[in-house]
């Protein structure tokens, strides 16, 4: 066998470009999936003259996709800036984030002639990113990891070419199990063994006939892609797998019910959390011969404008 | 084991009789359609008598009656390709076949009901085209073609270029002076009708010979030529014209700023829908008593098409005016929504 190691190689994770998060601030992460997306199907048939498929169905022109990765500290203790950008964007229903990849540019070719999705330079920008869902999961003796859910829209195509960050020379560690500290009305709950907090929204992305009132009839512009992609409802959730360790503790055991709310909250190294009044949804408990395990879910029973006020539960 | 698929309609092509825009030329013309639906009735009952019987032996045969309905979509070809024969072409080029300067011609199918549904997701047409159902009309009103000939109309019709059906950024709407966000618009044509059978004319011994004898069917076409025995087509009605009218109805919606502010859509166009934007009088142009209250050009539905705006309808309808005659509005955790009504001047 004869191999050309000199020809090329492969393009891995790690040789890519980074990903700015607001763009000027880079992210690392372990999985990174945010595309724009339009289904376009093909299912439309006419009497046409003939079996072949001809005519498409354009769907909604959409940002969409996911991504996760472990929240670092650097020296001083601090994460990186873009991770405090999308912490902060997943709790804020109004606050809005860009993510920049230096991929090449799109086709213009590919979509059909409006310019929402066509890249003009060497840079690609998804404008208008929301978070809508995070997922904050920290578990023993493992990293801590936050995984993102991207929906959004394009605005403008980006006439001025980016320019990559400069080097980052900080060494950073990966937050970890033992920078948790969590509290259930005060109490230390030592059992732990999983805690994940979830900020989920509902996303309504609405599009309209387009309106001849002012527009210049010798040059209309076409938007195909939604007018917004607005938030209609936010919540919190919480899961914490415990494994019990006492006689007490199995009989400790809630049922869950929303007579009596608790303050559930803590410390993801520097990221605080508080859920004032956390109510428990119905619990699991698994009887093993070996550990007992139990499962406990919830959800932070907030007034209708608690998320006006922020940071509403994530102080970082 | 052969394979035997002929029977499939995707393999073939509908002409319908118009006159297109472009040509001006009356014929039979093929039109990207999804369905064709043709109704023809006669009108037929039992009669009985005092006939010993309770047996049928006397039939009363009425009038026949054709009703073609169309289910078309509307196409937008790729940049810098011509306009696809879709079904808003057809809805103009029937308009064309039967209108001149607005006085209607004796041409079938007639236009009876075309129905232009704009939606955000799908765009469609539905036509109801009437003809008099003689089966021996010499020139059909429409064909079924497969086929080398339905092969061709794949490059008539531009189809053979590919094409996408139409979406909400296919369309500008100005319906009743509203500036506001529309979701759906759907516009009704409606052309008045009238079917009539007369009786037969006799004209005379000089043009009826004393042989003459009682036709069988509607030879020729139903038209007469002098001293022509066979003339006939009593049996198939005249169809008559009234008027036409044209109704738009739609749903519009209501503010999506929280804060009740001036929407921008993209820097390109300003909305001025607020909060109470649609519930305002002044912007539903409601009539005040004993007033007529238009606003000129502010019945415009354009269609992006290809790259140059065109009205949705026919530019034989020239219509620009309209008033708002209903309003109805939905509160709601979702969307807030009115529903509305616009008449429109046809002609104005």
């Amino acid at each position: 066998m004869f191999t050309h190691f000199d020809r090329s190689v492969f393009l891995t994770g790690v040789l890519s470009p980074p990903i700015l998060v607001n763009t000027s601030k880079p992210i690392k992460t372990t999985q990174y999936s945010v595309q724009m997306n339009m289904d376009i199907n093909i299912d439309n048939l006419y009497m046409q003259g003939g079996p072949g498929k001809s005519v498409a169905e354009f769907q909604k022109k959409i940002v969409k996709g996911s991504m996760s990765f472990f929240p670092r500290l650097n020296e001083s203790n601090v994460l990186e800036d873009s991770v405090i950008d999308l912490i902060n964007a997943s709790q804020d229903y109004t606050t809005a984030f860009t993510l920049t990849t230096f991929l090449n540019p799109y086709s213009t070719e590919i979509t059909g002639n409006s310019f929402p999705y066509v890249a003009n330079t060497n840079s690609f920008v998804f404008d208008v990113c929301v978070a809508e869902k995070i997922i904050l999961k920290a578990k023993k003796d493992a990293s801590v990891e936050i995984s993102v859910d991207v929906i959004g829209q394009t605005d403008f195509d980006n006439t001025v070419p980016l320019v990559l960050p400069p080097d980052d020379l900080n060494i950073y560690r990966n937050l970890s199990w033992y920078d948790c500290f969590f509290t259930r009305t005060g109490s230390q709950i030592e059992n732990a063994h999983e805690i994940e907090i979830s900020v989920i929204k509902e996303i309504d992305q609405r599009y309209f006939l387009m309106s001849y009132c002012d527009m210049d009839p010798d040059n209309p512009v076409g938007i195909d892609r939604p007018f917004s992609t607005g938030v209609k409802s936010v919540s919190v959730s919480f899961k914490i797998v415990e494994h019990v360790t006492s006689v007490f503790d199995i009989f400790n055991y809630s049922f869950g019910g929303f007579y009596e709310g608790f303050n559930f909250s803590g410390n993801i190294g520097p990221i605080q959390f508080s859920v004032p009044n956390a109510v428990l949804k119905i619990s699991s408990q698994n009887l093993t011969p070996s550990i007992i395990e139990r499962t406990t879910e919830g959800f932070y029973r907030m007034a209708p404008n608690t998320p006006d006020t922020q940071p509403m539960l994530f102080t970082i | 084991m052969p394979l035997n698929n002929n029977f499939y309609g995707v393999y073939k092509f509908v002409t319908v009789k118009t006159k297109p825009i472009s040509t001006n030329v009356t014929g039979l013309n093929p039109y990207i359609i999804q369905s064709l639906a043709v109704a023809d009735s006669m009108q037929t009952n039992a009669k009985f008598y005092m006939q010993g019987t309770p047996l049928t032996k006397v039939l009363d045969i009425g009038n026949v009656s054709q009703t073609i309905r169309i289910d078309a979509p509307i196409l937008v070809p790729p940049p810098n390709q011509p306009d696809l024969a879709d079904g808003l072409q057809l809805i103009w080029d029937l308009a064309n076949l039967q209108y001149t300067n607005s006085i209607p011609n004796n041409f079938l199918p007639l236009l009876e009901n075309a129905k232009i549904n704009i939606g955000t997701d799908k765009s469609n047409v539905n036509l109801t085209l009437k003809s008099d159902g003689d089966p021996n009309n010499t020139v059909n009103v429409f064909e079924i073609n497969s086929g080398a000939t339905a092969q061709g109309y794949i490059n008539t019709t531009n189809l053979n270029n590919g094409a996408r059906v139409a979406k909400n950024y296919d369309f500008y709407v100005n319906i009743g002076g509203f500036c506001f966000f529309v979701d759906s618009a759907d516009i009704e044509i409606k052309v008045n009708s009238t079917d009539k059978n007369f009786l037969g004319v006799y004209q005379g011994d000089t043009l009826f010979p004393f042989n003459y004898t009682v036709p069988q069917d509607g030879l020729n076409g139903g038209t007469y030529t002098d001293g022509d025995p066979s003339y006939s087509g009593w049996q198939f009605p005249f169809i008559a014209v009234g008027g036409i009218e044209i109704t738009a109805t739609g749903k519009a919606v209501i503010s999506i700023d929280a804060n009740g502010n001036f929407i921008n859509y993209n820097n390109i166009q300003t909305y001025q829908t607020t909060v109470n934007g649609l519930l305002a009088a002044s912007n539903v142009t409601l009539q005040y008593s004993g007033e007529l209250t238009t606003t000129a050009t502010n019945f415009n539905i354009f269609y992006a098409g290809s790259d140059t705006l065109s009205g949705v309808l026919p530019p034989v309808f020239a219509t620009n005016k309209a008033v708002v005659t209903t309003r109805n509005s939905n509160f709601s955790e979702g969307v807030m929504t009115t529903d509305f009504t616009v008449k429109a001047y046809v002609g104005v």
